[in-house]
């Protein structure tokens, strides 16, 4: 069977894929695998990052993004002034506001590394939390010593401070 | 600040050593706003230092501390060197290091790399298959890290890097195995292509675009964006028990030609044992039969930790540093095989 893109060399990278119920067979050889992103990972061969050039440097039409990704070129990030192109030539990002910058440009870039668009690890604590956790700790102790002596009108006061801290910080 | 001597995940040994020589854990963090070391201007860099240098310094025994911090331009050279070789540091961590800098925790199962390609990399390293422990202690690290620091962070994509390769997360979890029943089973490809499949990347001992040498493979996550942390780890560490399984079978099926495997095993003990130059690709390969042959039962009074910190020491930075001079190619080779002679030696005397 022949490669389905160049249709010059064999194809030897097949992949059924299934979508919305539609099934779609892409049946390539290596080169053209390589540069669609098709063959994400090989064992000894290209890195990564490497595949990742390659992937830029197709036209535009098929990567998805289409016209409008090509219409960002110009725009350049106000923080740290990367445009589009750095961007492509460079594979790096310059800040972490080229993130919205190129946020619509970067979404098919993503789902093509990642199979995902969005985030759901980890989130960073917020900051001053520590001390936000030292003081619950101190008032919950608080707590437990005026309910021991009965100074109850005290505990009141303490509890809703607790779950006046407790609502507005932790995030876990 | 570079001790001479090797320590941490180098000589310990962990859970599966038969096949898991180390783990390692990475997170990449960037600060708010301030553009990525590849695109700041040495002033921002400046800065990028200053902060984490107060942060890092916060750190108490608890969260993954004390850590020693230096400038990368206070470290000399050699030094730098001998941190690649650790696994410490990266290679790109040793150029253009005039803003760049470096914390590490004294048993070195801790590094932390300032204005490498992300403002900070935090590296976690341990012996044996051990990736739960290693995100933890990352997990601790960030998390009092990230009460001082500004993160880089969206919550459509998370943790914000340079490369979109490490979005989200920011997490690549590594581990190193050694793989020479598969090697000499001819099974190999077959495994590790069918693992990459799955989404690792498969790299050889000193990671991107280096050969595999002394049958040790790295193979780490791909996808850092859309799964948790721990999807992640669990992702990895089922195809890494896969790897291992087949690793084991291997052995057994080797062990079916007792005699073959003997006469292989004994060989390169005995080049290991003799020679008086080896190149260090020689001695790798060597040293990956000789460990195969300890974990096999087939050479006693020799324990296999003694080829993983081989495989640090006989590098070239290290040999030099041990020599404490530099050395051409052809002397390094003279050294190399004389220094694992004394090893070898040394410890079967112990033994004894």
């Amino acid at each position: 069977m022949m490669c389905q893109r160049c249709g010059t060399r064999t194809a030897t990278v097949h992949k059924v894929r299934i979508e919305n119920g539609v099934t779609t067979e892409l049946h390539l050889c290596e080169p053209c695998a390589r540069e669609t992103g098709e063959l994400q990972v090989t064992p000894f061969g290209a890195t990564f990052e490497e595949l990742m050039k390659s992937f830029f440097d197709l036209p535009f039409m098929e990567m998805g993004a289409g016209q409008e990704a090509m219409s960002r070129t110009a725009t350049r990030c106000p923080n740290c002034g990367l445009s589009w192109s750095d961007f492509k030539r460079l594979g790096q990002l310059g800040c972490s506001q080229c993130y919205v910058t190129f946020e619509r440009a970067l979404r098919p870039v993503l789902k093509r590394l990642h199979g995902a668009t969005e985030h759901t690890g980890k989130r960073p604590r917020e900051r001053g939390e520590s001390l936000r956790r030292r003081e619950l700790a101190r008032l919950r102790e608080e707590l437990q010593e005026a309910i021991a002596s009965e100074q109850y009108e005290r505990a009141a006061q303490l509890r809703d401070r607790i779950r006046e801290l407790e609502r507005g910080g932790s995030d876990r | 600040m570079v001790r001479r001597h090797v320590r941490g995940w180098i000589v310990g040994d962990g859970p599966e050593a038969d096949v898991v020589l180390g783990t390692r854990v990475r997170l990449a963090r960037n600060i708010k706003d301030i553009p990525f070391p590849g695109v700041a201007t040495p002033e921002q860099l400046r800065e990028v230092v200053a902060q984490c240098r107060q942060a890092i310094e916060s750190l108490d025994r608890a969260s993954g501390g004390p850590l020693t911090f230096s400038r990368m331009s206070e470290i000399a050279p050699l030094e730098r060197e001998l941190l690649v070789e650790r696994h410490l540091i990266s290679p790109m961590h040793t150029q253009d290091v005039r803003e760049k800098a470096l914390a590490l925790r004294d048993d070195e199962s801790v590094s932390l790399m300032v204005n490498e390609e992300d403002h900070l990399r935090l590296q976690t390293l341990f012996p044996g298959f051990q990736l739960e422990q290693a995100l933890d202690l990352a997990d601790r690290i960030d998390d009092r890290l990230s009460e001082s620091l500004e993160y880089a962070f969206s919550e459509r994509v998370g943790y914000l890097t340079a490369w979109p390769t490490n979005v989200g997360t920011g997490l690549r979890a590594s581990v190193m195995l050694h793989l020479p029943a598969l090697a000499l089973t001819g099974m190999l490809q077959h495994v590790l292509s069918a693992v990459a499949r799955f989404g690792v990347a498969v790299r050889g001992l000193y990671g991107e675009g280096t050969e595999s040498v002394g049958n040790i493979f790295q193979i780490s996550n791909q996808v850092s964006l859309g799964r948790s942390e721990d999807e992640i780890l669990k992702h990895l560490s089922n195809l890494a028990r896969e790897v291992i399984a087949q690793e084991r079978a291997a052995r057994q099926r080797l062990a079916a030609d007792r005699a073959a495997l003997e006469d292989r095993v004994w060989r390169s003990y005995g080049v290991l044992r003799y020679s008086r130059a080896i190149t260090s690709q020689e001695a790798m390969q060597r040293l990956s039969d000789v460990r195969l042959g300890i974990d096999l039962g087939i050479i006693k009074g020799l324990d296999h930790r003694i080829s993983k910190e081989l495989l640090v020491l006989i590098r070239p930075a290290h040999l030099q540093s041990f020599m404490g001079r530099e050395l051409s190619p052809a002397e390094r080779d003279v050294h190399r095989a004389a220094l694992i002679r004394e090893r070898i030696r040394l410890q079967e005397a112990a033994q004894a």
